[in-house]
């Protein structure tokens, strides 16, 4: 008991331990493999409409079929991977930066500041997130950078929480205080101490938030508050084939649905493996 | 000779959450001294107030009233919050009980005992590196461990690194808050060697806090017994354990296992009563002593000197 | 293996080996763990942290940690096998026969539950039907709980450690059980609140006619309340004898430096003599003897063949010289 066991690289831990977690970095790894070389390697132009073919059923020429125009969706739903998943990044990436720092500020130090952004959450979290979310873009207008904008500032107050209470939490610590024998100030012990000690279960929730963060960004542009056509973006896609169901066509929606379902699975999965690392105590 | 560390009248109460207008009196009215290379202990059981004593002469929070004097330099002067960038900082140090909580979770042993070292003097890489090594050396951790983590490491070597940072920027005084609370028996001779050796070695004064007496005796020459923010009995330690004057002491005493005395004994009864709003013409002692009289619950005893270098606050 | 008069004996464990199998390796936690509490008397089980002490209670009631696993050994009780028996007769037990106190009261105490209804709840699993409250009471009574009524609806939380204390010892004697298991009770109190709360275990065992098995880490402490004591190192029983032999006449070398390592009486700083190395490596492969490493009487033959364990009038010991 009074030995310890060496850590091992958490990496192979969490591989070995989990093997769905497996699954779904490898997952991950092929849809970012996708979205950076889709672009080059695609059999047809994405953007190019071909009347000729219109709502043909997949075939050895047009793998997923074409919608509408004619558009080749295998060509689509791989080119959007980048789209999507870039959007996803970005926003979570502002969101995260933003709301964890401020977040640490307010839970560590509290007084004006906290009672300040406590008001401000609550402000926002007043309104459903998916509507604030389409009010801020029937404002700013449709295009790809305000749907990161939208999406980044509606996950905000979830970050600042999380971040405001696992600061409080380390308040009182031991290491802080002791930090403070030795000099540090304020400032000092935020970056040293607190901060990267908050980080580890803020980083679950982000892998779980880039799931939510394509699904508001592809609810938006399902609703044409979001992208706009012809880019190609799995919400507008499965949008464009949803009149199309009806009369059979459902290669035009499923395909970029799955992918889309796909996607945000992985990114629960690895969510749920990174719970896992962290906690060992509690595999779900 | 005047005492280096010296303390008068210090007052610090906590208002109460949800009832307005009440106090908790952590600390009511404390004073005592402790000379260069004195190891003084400060005994009391939990609510007594002795770690918010801690952290009001290590400065980690204010006082509301009283003098803490150190070296002639008058402390209370700067406020906590500002201590930190004060050069008075570097010469009082604490080590915690915890040993594991007060360590970053994330530092190496290494890392840990080069804040205080970086953060209050001035060093080169390499005397950085040097001074680590060296009281590393002084607290018995060897130079293999110091790349562990926290949890990587005993009890027993958890409470080195602690002690091992403490002495890096060279203190005058060390306070200890129950340092050796959490280790086994084996493990705290070996702690509390090292803390004579060291107060010997480098004339290091000790603030000693703990609630365990057995422990204290050995360690300290003086032994202030604190109950309810206030000091009710200080002495020598010898003398304090052979002939208490207070109930509380004796009360302590007694609860020290002894297996050479399986009979008779001063047992308290009833349990700890709180410091919020205490009565200020009575004893606080009075619920739970055994031979209170009709003046204790009419009048407080104040702390008086009955011998030389005794001091005692009971009627009888 | 036991000493000729351990007729009578209310608790029986006979070469206990117990081992936690894991991903970082096997730890063997308890080897031939042998001992044995007779109805009525209070034994000491001595040990610093990681002896194996509150292993072996826990695995008595197998209440243990699913990587545990049980090698080889037995355990009687009254009549009942307790490593054998199926579950229905082990719940059976715990309580019943068997009760268990802890260290840390508040946190063994469901937390949104009042106190004095869960001692109702122990006193309805003992199979007092009607009247629980009043007999809830009447232990609250008997553990000295002043106010009984009014405390009877806290929570724990409002409670001081101490009073929790008393709870658990009244949640414990609601079934009215021949054996009481006291896993550092007093750890964590108030130094004065530890003293009353050892009395009243002590009391309540002897109104009750209940045996106890008093696990610590305190010598003194089991010295001044136990009939007898044994002490465990490293997964290992090294010496049992009559409190006074153990205090006065050690005979494990181990025994001998942890009565020399603890501040008693008058004793100088420099006179505590610190035992030196640490504990060994549980996962490791260990030699027969797992003191020998840091023992002064260490000699030759201490690692060649098995570890001597011998009962001579009434004290046990484990060593080839002790």
């Amino acid at each position: 008991m009074s030995e310890a066991v060496a850590r091992r690289s958490p990496l192979r831990h969490l591989l070995q331990e989990n093997k769905l977690t497996g699954v779904a970095v490898g997952l991950f790894g092929l849809l970012v493999l996708v979205a950076l070389l889709a672009p080059s390697l695609v059999p047809h132009d994405p953007l190019a409409t071909n009347a000729a073919h219109s709502v043909e059923p997949p075939s050895a020429q047009f793998w997923f079929g074409t919608d509408e125009v004619g558009r080749d969706v295998f060509s689509r739903t791989m080119v959007a991977t980048q789209l999507d998943l870039g959007i996803a990044l970005s926003a979570v990436a502002i969101s995260f930066a933003i709301g964890s720092v401020l977040g640490a500020a307010c839970g560590f130090f509290g007084g004006w500041l906290d009672r300040i952004t406590a008001r401000l959450v609550d402000t926002l979290m007043a309104f459903p997130l998916f509507l604030l979310a389409m009010a801020i873009i029937s404002v700013l207008g449709n295009s790809t950078a305000n749907v990161v904008y939208a999406t980044a500032l509606v996950n905000l107050p979830f970050y600042i929480r999380m971040a405001r209470a696992e600061a409080a939490k380390l308040r009182g610590s031991g290491y802080i205080e002791a930090a403070r024998l030795a000099g540090m100030g304020p400032a000092q012990l935020l970056t040293a101490h607190v901060y990267p000690n908050i980080l580890p279960p803020i980083m679950v929730q982000i892998s779980l938030n880039l799931g939510w963060a394509i699904l508001n960004a592809a609810g938006l542009s399902f609703i044409g508050l979001g992208v706009r056509p012809p880019v190609a973006e799995w919400g507008i896609m499965v949008a464009d084939g949803a009149s199309l169901i009806v009369s059979g066509a459902w290669w035009v929606s499923l395909f970029p649905g799955v992918a889309l379902m796909l996607t945000v699975l992985c990114f629960n999965l690895i969510g749920d493996g990174l719970r896992d690392v962290l906690d060992p105590r509690r595999v779900t | 000779m005047t005492a280096l560390l010296d303390i008068a009248d210090l007052r610090c109460r906590f208002p109460v959450r949800g009832r307005k207008g009440s106090f908790l009196h952590a600390v009511d009215g404390v004073s005592f001294s402790i000379d260069r290379g004195e190891a003084v202990a400060l005994v009391g059981e939990s609510g007594c107030g002795k770690s918010t004593l801690a952290r009001l002469v290590a400065r980690l929070i204010d006082p509301d009233s009283g003098q803490i004097s150190f070296a002639g330099i008058d402390l209370v002067a700067i406020p906590a919050r500002r201590f930190a960038d004060d050069p008075a900082r570097a010469r009082i140090q604490m080590v915690f009980q915890d040993a594991g909580d007060s360590i970053d979770p994330r530092y190496t042993a290494r890392q840990a005992i080069a804040e205080p070292i970086r953060g209050l003097t001035r060093q080169t890489r390499a005397g950085l590196a040097a001074r680590v090594a060296e009281v590393a050396a002084l607290a018995g951790l060897p130079e293999a461990l110091l790349d562990r983590t926290a949890h990587q490491l005993s009890g027993g070597q958890k409470a080195r690194v602690g002690i091992a940072r403490a002495l890096g920027p060279a203190p005058d005084v060390l306070i200890l808050d129950e340092p050796t609370a959490a280790l086994d028996v084996s493990v705290q001779a070996l702690v509390l060697r090292l803390f004579d050796d060291l107060r010997r070695e480098l004339g290091l004064s000790l603030l000693f806090i703990s609630h365990d007496l057995g422990v204290v005796r050995l360690l300290c020459a003086r032994v202030l017994v604190m109950y309810l923010g206030q000091i009710v009995e200080s002495g020598p330690a010898a003398d304090l354990f052979d002939a208490p004057r207070h109930p509380y002491t004796q009360a302590l005493v007694d609860a020290v296992p002894n297996p050479a005395r399986r009979g008779q004994r001063l047992r308290i009864t009833g349990d700890i009563v709180s410091a919020i709003d205490p009565p200020a013409n009575a004893c606080r002692f009075v619920g739970r002593c055994p031979v209170a009289i009709a003046r204790c619950r009419s009048e407080a005893p104040m702390l008086r000197e009955v011998m030389p270098g005794r001091q005692v606050a009971c009627h009888l | 293996m036991s000493a000729g008069d351990m007729s009578g004996a209310l608790l029986e464990i006979t070469d206990l080996s117990l081992e936690f199998r894991g991903r970082g390796g096997t730890v063997r936690a308890l080897e031939a763990v042998s001992l044995s509490v007779r109805a009525g008397e209070m034994l000491g089980l001595v040990g610093e942290s990681g002896s194996g002490k509150s292993v072996t209670a826990y695995a008595l009631l197998r209440i243990m940690d699913a990587a545990a696993h049980v090698t080889a050994g037995q355990a009687w009780f009254r009549g009942t096998d307790l490593l054998g028996c199926d579950a229905a007769a082990m719940r059976g037990v715990r309580g019943r026969g068997i009760a268990m106190i802890f260290q840390n009261p508040r946190a063994a105490l469901n937390p949104v539950v009042p106190v004095g209804r869960q001692i109702m709840v122990a006193l309805r699993h003992a199979g007092v039907a009607g009247g629980a409250r009043a007999a809830a009471l009447a232990l609250m009574d008997r553990v000295h709980i002043a106010d009984a009524a009014r405390r009877f609806e806290a929570l724990p939380l409002e409670l001081s450690g101490g009073l929790c204390q008393r709870i658990m010892i009244a949640l414990a004697l609601a079934a009215r059980p021949a054996l009481l298991i006291a896993d550092e009770p007093t750890t964590g109190l108030d130094v004065t609140t530890q003293a009353v709360i050892m009395d009243l275990i002590a009391e309540t065992a002897r109104e009750a006619g209940m045996a106890t098995l008093l696990i610590t880490h305190d010598l003194a402490l089991a010295g001044e309340q136990c009939d007898r004591i044994a002490v465990m190192h490293a997964g290992h029983v090294v010496e049992i004898a009559a409190t006074a032999a153990i205090l006065e006449q050690p005979r494990h070398p181990y025994t001998r430096r942890l009565l020399a390592s603890m501040p008693q009486g008058k004793m100088a700083l420099t006179e505590l003599r610190p035992i030196p190395g640490g504990l060994p490596d549980l996962r490791a492969s260990l030699p027969p003897c797992r003191y020998a490493a840091r023992c002064e009487r260490h000699a030759a033959d201490c690692d060649a063949g098995p570890l001597p364990r011998l009962w001579q009038d009434a004290h046990f010991i484990a060593c080839r010289h002790p």
